[in-house]
């Protein structure tokens, strides 16, 4: 036990090691010209345009949340459909129901105006 | 496999304050423009049915769904409790335009969401439902607190529960899961047993230790307090009136409830939490009452007299027996008339002045006596002067005090009673000495259903004080029935 | 007949509460109709007085025990219930109460012209509170009583008082509300431990005398009563918010503060201190006298400092409930029963007194005696009524409050001559500042006002018109009550007799014959002792605690002796 803990401390740090050592070696052969430019964001060869923090529409988030919600009810769906057999009505019942909050949920959504893009 | 079977009986009051939450939903979006009324209406029957429910079934003892939803005489006079908080407040909220220019069909059903995962928390006999029953509490509640969107300092309030909030919710998570790693279970009844057996006796102190700072930052017991003035005053006032009595009383149940589960258990390992609570109790009886005195906003000095009496509550628990209990609970029924009727009178002068400064008060006495006479009444039980109910609840828990020989308690107790008086007094000051700054000032409308609801909490207050039998009656025959089983 | 049909009629609860109900008829009726607030307030207090005259026609002179008792059950669970009943001691303090009442709202008649709803309310309920406070025979009723008062004297005092009227008003509700909680710890505490000594729970007073308390907790309970209670006298050190109060409330307000509640706090002495605690009551005895005799002469030496004649009445009270104090504890049958009457005496003198400021006021709107003089030729019958409360304050021979400070002198002249000698110096101090002011304000050169005093000066001629009828009839039942008390004291201390004897008793078998107690005190304060005495075997541990008890006689003995030797 205790062996392999030293063992582990002596990979790690051997790879510390390692990894500081070719750092060192590079910062001894590599020309040093510090620019703004180096600073910007990489865009791939671009040149950037604007901020990196952009605004994103919150509906985005509203539309996901509601897309989320109903995307883990299947997740439910499919461990309730293979025991269905064996539980029956209460399952069928437990099943609408949750389904229903589910349901009351979106309408309520749907009628504050919270699917409509533009208000 | 089997399923689990569900005595839907023993959640009759809980199926009823969701389906009245749902109810308001549904008809919020059917209805026209003018629902206003109808959704108070609907919320203040729900509330009356599950209340009625709740009471029918008072001395039962039962569990059901597997043990994780546990029903007892105690935990049905809590929800009594509970419920007529939310009651009370809806009662005394039915023109709550000031809230919101939001409709207030979200309103009513969160606050009805809020009491179903209360009630779901004081009934927990697990740590899961312990945690679920707390999240689906809190999670309306911050919604709650940051409802007047529109208002600056109600978003400070949401956004500050809300982080504080889920921060103490992890660090109550992180002690459940020590108790849960240390037992083997999450079942509280199983975990009161082995913990006794582990004879880890540091390992289960630092895990209830932990456990205990989470619940205690519910409780707004001291250390953990910071949040609560500014969450109360940017809070709606009828909010913050909901918060002063359901939330505290929330923890205070969990903790008095998982207290008597692990009694055996802390007995084993001769660990002692009565040193601990005596510390919290002192701390939080002195710093509420002190930093209250300095206060000019009502709201803030209402949520710092809050605070100090949770530490008169936490008196009776440090008592340990079972007349501390009976004590709490009487204390509880006493402390929601009065406090959720001084929040009552702000919302009804900071909706005609536009705020709750110490100088919207003066002069109140002129403008609505029945205001000032209601908030009089509140203040001097809050105060605890015969022969308002305020008295009674503190009655019971100095004799507590007394009779367990905690004494430091009882004269701390007593001594912060004096020093709340003076920051009683100067709202008293403001109403009946002082006149209001422009002398022709209207006179401040009181809503039909606000008038209801402060003539009977100052029924009840005074009513309570003067003859407390029942009450006493009630709680005592609770709690024996809720230990005896 | 007459009596079977008086015992039918529950007169003390129909005193107490009386005054509820009129408060209450008072709070139903339009603010507008001042006139009728008036005058039912007015009928109310004066059927009041009068249900007190059977009360003391029905009076049985020869038992010392509590009388008209009421008891019904209240709070079952903890042992308390509504049980009312008065004796010897509160007999003249109801009667009282009601006699001050009615004159208070007569003298605030013309005085409060604002939101004089309200004011007749609270007088009305202060009437109850205090009342009630004389009547308890349950401990926790007397405490409600006790506390439930202060909020409509708060009231008074904040909402109808002078300049200074909301800091003297805070000032009032905080000294008596710190007390008064202390108070209920050491009620709790008693509680606790008549229910350790008998297995049962009450607050019933009657039961609760005679526990026997352990060494050192008496101690503590004495000192959370007597705090509560010598703020209420005020005694010396606590005397702060008496001036502030008494100078600030109205004239009704000052007079009921004077006249009641600073007599409650006596009366608790007596009522509860001394039969509760009267082991170290007699230790304390020194230590109280001591400060009662700084009271008086502090309070005497305040006043003549006074220019403002209000205040010069409120330290002449400091100084007379010192002596009230020397006589209660005196703890012999003149003391006690000169200290009762004195305390009537005061209520009577001090509470004229201030009407008698009120009225000035009422003229002058100035308290201050520079503003006054010359009064004599002006307001002739006023003076005369002046003359004879200044002198029964005084003290002189025939007049009321000779029987009381003689009495008290006398008292204590037999516990101790040199506390005796002492309070005599602030006897002869009460002349000098009352006959002081007299003159300041009743002879001299008349100043009249100027200003807003000089429509009325037109209206009657001179700012110091006489006092019409109205408050000639305020004034002529204290005048009569002074001459009554003055020359047949008699009737009065005849009727508080049985009980002070009963109380003395009570007081002297505690300390003279207390072996069941201390023995049982001493088996509680020294837990281990008695263990080893337990073990050390039967006859030993018998002979052991015998001795320790008679040990405990003996000390006592010189105490006793002297309180025999001095009757």
């Amino acid at each position: 036990m205790l062996l392999d803990l030293v063992y582990a401390t002596a990979f790690a740090l051997g790879g510390l090691a390692f990894l500081l050592f070719a750092l060192f070696l590079g910062s001894l052969v590599r020309p040093h010209d510090p620019s703004g430019r180096k600073l910007t964001t990489y865009e791939c060869g671009e040149v950037p345009v604007g901020q990196s923090w952009s605004q994103f529409n919150i509906r985005f988030y509203v539309f996901a949340l509601c897309f989320v919600i109903f995307d883990i009810e299947t997740i439910f769906l499919v461990p309730w459909a293979v025991v269905f057999k064996n539980i029956g009505l209460v399952a069928f019942v437990e099943m609408a129901v949750f389904i229903g909050v589910l349901l009351i949920g979106l309408a309520y959504a749907w009628r504050k105006g919270a699917l409509r893009w533009a208000l | 496999m089997s399923f689990v079977s569900v005595d839907f009986g023993l959640l009759v009051p809980e199926l009823v304050v969701l389906s009245a939450a749902f109810l308001v939903l549904v008809v919020d979006l059917l209805g026209s423009r003018q629902r206003g009324a109808s959704l108070w209406w609907l919320t203040l029957c729900g509330l009356g049915l599950a209340l009625l429910l709740a009471a029918r079934g008072w001395n039962l003892s039962a569990s059901t769904l597997s043990g994780t939803f546990v029903l007892d005489p105690f935990v049905s006079t809590v929800k009594l409790v509970f419920l007529l908080s939310a009651f009370l407040v809806t009662l005394t909220t039915l023109d709550c335009r000031l809230i919101s220019r939001l409709s207030l069909g979200e309103y009513y059903s969160l606050l009805l969401f809020a009491t179903f995962g209360f009630m779901v928390l004081a009934s927990a006999g697990d740590l899961i439902m312990i945690f679920i029953g707390l999240e689906m509490a809190s999670i309306p509640c911050y919604i709650l607190a940051g409802y007047a969107f529109e208002d600056v300092k109600s978003n400070e309030a949401g956004i500050k529960y809300f982080l504080l909030g889920a921060f103490s919710s992890a660090i109550l998570l992180y002690g459940m899961s020590f108790l849960y790693g240390l037992c083997g279970s999450t079942f509280l009844s199983e975990i009161g047993f082995s913990i006794g057996q582990s004879g880890q006796k540091l390992l289960v102190m630092g895990a209830f230790g932990v456990f205990l700072a989470g619940l205690t930052f519910k409780m707004t017991v001291v250390p953990f307090h910071m949040w609560v003035p500014d969450t109360y005053e940017g809070s709606p006032t009828p909010v913050a009136a909901f918060f002063s009595v359901v939330s505290k009383t929330a923890g205070l149940v969990v903790l008095i409830r998982i207290l008597a589960y692990f009694k055996q258990g802390f007995l084993a390992l001769e660990v002692d939490w009565t040193q601990v609570l005596s510390i919290l109790s002192v701390l939080t009886m002195v710093v509420g009452t002190v930093i209250g005195v300095v206060q000019t906003n009502v709201k803030r000095l209402l949520a710092y007299s809050s605070i100090a009496h949770v530490g008169y509550l936490l008196i009776g628990l440090c008592a340990g027996t079972s007349a501390g209990i009976d004590s709490i609970v009487i204390y509880l029924f006493v402390y929601l008339f009065m406090s959720i009727g001084a929040f009552a009178v702000v919302t009804a002068v900071s909706r005609a002045e536009g705020g709750e400064e110490l100088a919207n008060f003066r002069g109140l006495n002129r403008r609505s006596p029945l205001l000032a006479a209601s908030m009089a009444v509140f203040l001097i039980s809050l105060t605890g002067i015969p022969p308002l109910a305020g008295f009674i609840g503190k009655f019971f828990i100095f004799a507590v005090a007394i009779e367990e020989k905690l004494y430091t308690l009882a004269i701390v107790g007593v001594l912060t009673s004096v020093v709340s008086l003076f920051y009683y007094c100067k709202i008293l000051k403001a109403m009946y000495f002082a006149e209001a700054e422009d002398p022709g000032a209207a006179p401040v409308a009181v809503s039909p259903g606000m008038r209801v609801g402060l003539v009977l909490m100052s029924f009840f207050t005074l009513a309570l004080g003067l003859y407390p039998v029942p009450l006493v009656e009630m709680a005592r025959s609770a709690v024996r029935l809720w230990l005896g089983s | 007949m007459t009596g079977e049909v008086m015992s039918q009629v529950p007169l003390i609860t129909v005193v107490t509460f009386l005054p509820l109900l009129g408060a209450f008829l008072i709070a139903l009726t339009n603010p507008g109709r001042v006139r009728f607030i008036r005058t039912v307030a007015l009928v109310t207090a004066l059927v009041d007085f009068a249900v007190c005259v059977p009360l003391l026609a029905g009076f049985d002179v020869s038992t010392p025990s509590v009388q008209f008792v009421e008891k019904h059950a209240w709070i079952d669970a903890i042992g308390s219930s509504y049980h009312v009943g008065i004796d010897g001691i509160s007999l003249f303090l109801v009667i009282l109460t009601s006699f001050l009442t009615v004159l208070s709202i007569g003298a605030s008649w013309t005085s409060i012209t604002h939101r004089v709803k309200g004011f007749m309310v609270s007088m009305l309920i202060l009437e109850t509170g205090m009342i009630g406070v004389f009547v308890s025979l349950d401990l926790l009723l007397f405490y409600i009583f006790w506390e439930a008062m202060l909020i409509p004297m708060y009231l008074i005092i904040g909402v109808w008082g002078g300049p200074q009227r909301i800091y003297a008003a805070v000032k009032f509700i905080l000294y008596t509300l710190a007390g008064s909680l202390l108070m209920l710890v050491a009620i709790l505490a008693l509680f606790f431990i008549h229910h350790g000594n008998t297995g049962e729970y009450t607050f019933d007073l009657l039961k609760l005398y005679g526990t026997a308390i352990p060494g050192g907790v008496e101690l503590w309970l004495f000192l959370a009563f007597f705090l509560s209670f010598a703020i209420k006298v005020p005694m010396f050190p606590f005397h702060t918010w008496l001036p502030d109060a008494h100078v600030e409330a109205p004239t009704a307000g000052s007079v009921l503060l004077a006249g009641i509640l600073l007599k409650m706090g006596t009366y608790g002495f007596l009522r509860f201190c001394l039969p509760l605690f009267p082991r170290v009551s007699l230790q304390a005895v020194p230590a109280i006298a001591i400060l009662a005799i700084i009271g008086i002469i502090y309070g005497a030496l305040v006043a003549l400092a006074q220019r403002d004649v209000k205040k010069l009445v409120a330290y002449s009270s400091v100084s007379h409930l010192g002596f009230v104090m020397l006589g209660l504890f005196a703890l012999n049958t003149q003391g006690v029963e000169g200290g009762i009457l004195q305390m009537v005496n005061h209520g009577i003198s001090t509470g004229a007194l201030f009407l008698i400021v009120g009225m000035l006021y009422d003229r002058r709107h100035s308290r201050m005696m520079e503003d006054f003089g010359g009064l004599w030729k002006r307001m002739p019958v006023f003076a005369g009524f002046f003359l004879i409360v200044t002198l029964s304050s005084i003290a002189l021979p025939g007049l009321n409050g000779f029987a009381g400070e003689f009495l008290i002198l006398v008292g204590a002249f037999m516990k101790n001559a040199v506390f005796a000698a002492a309070a005599a110096v602030g006897i002869i101090l009460s002349a000098v500042y009352m006959l002081w002011m007299f003159q300041k304000v009743m002879f001299g050169e008349p100043r009249d006002g100027d200003g807003e005093e000089q429509s009325a000066a037109q209206k009657h001629g001179s700012v110091f018109f006489d006092i019409g009828a109205r408050e000639r009839w305020i004034l002529v039942p204290i005048v009569v009550l002074i001459f009554w008390i003055g020359v047949w004291p008699g009737f009065f201390l005849s009727r508080m007799h049985a009980s002070v004897d009963a109380l003395l008793e009570t007081v002297r078998n505690a300390n003279a014959a207390p072996v069941e107690s201390v023995e049982e005190a001493a088996s509680r304060g020294l837990p281990t002792l008695t263990r080893q005495l337990m073990h050390g075997g039967e006859e030993d541990s018998e002979g052991a605690s015998q001795g320790a008890s008679q040990e405990v006689a003996s000390a006592m003995e010189p105490d006793t002796q002297a309180d025999e030797g001095g009757e």
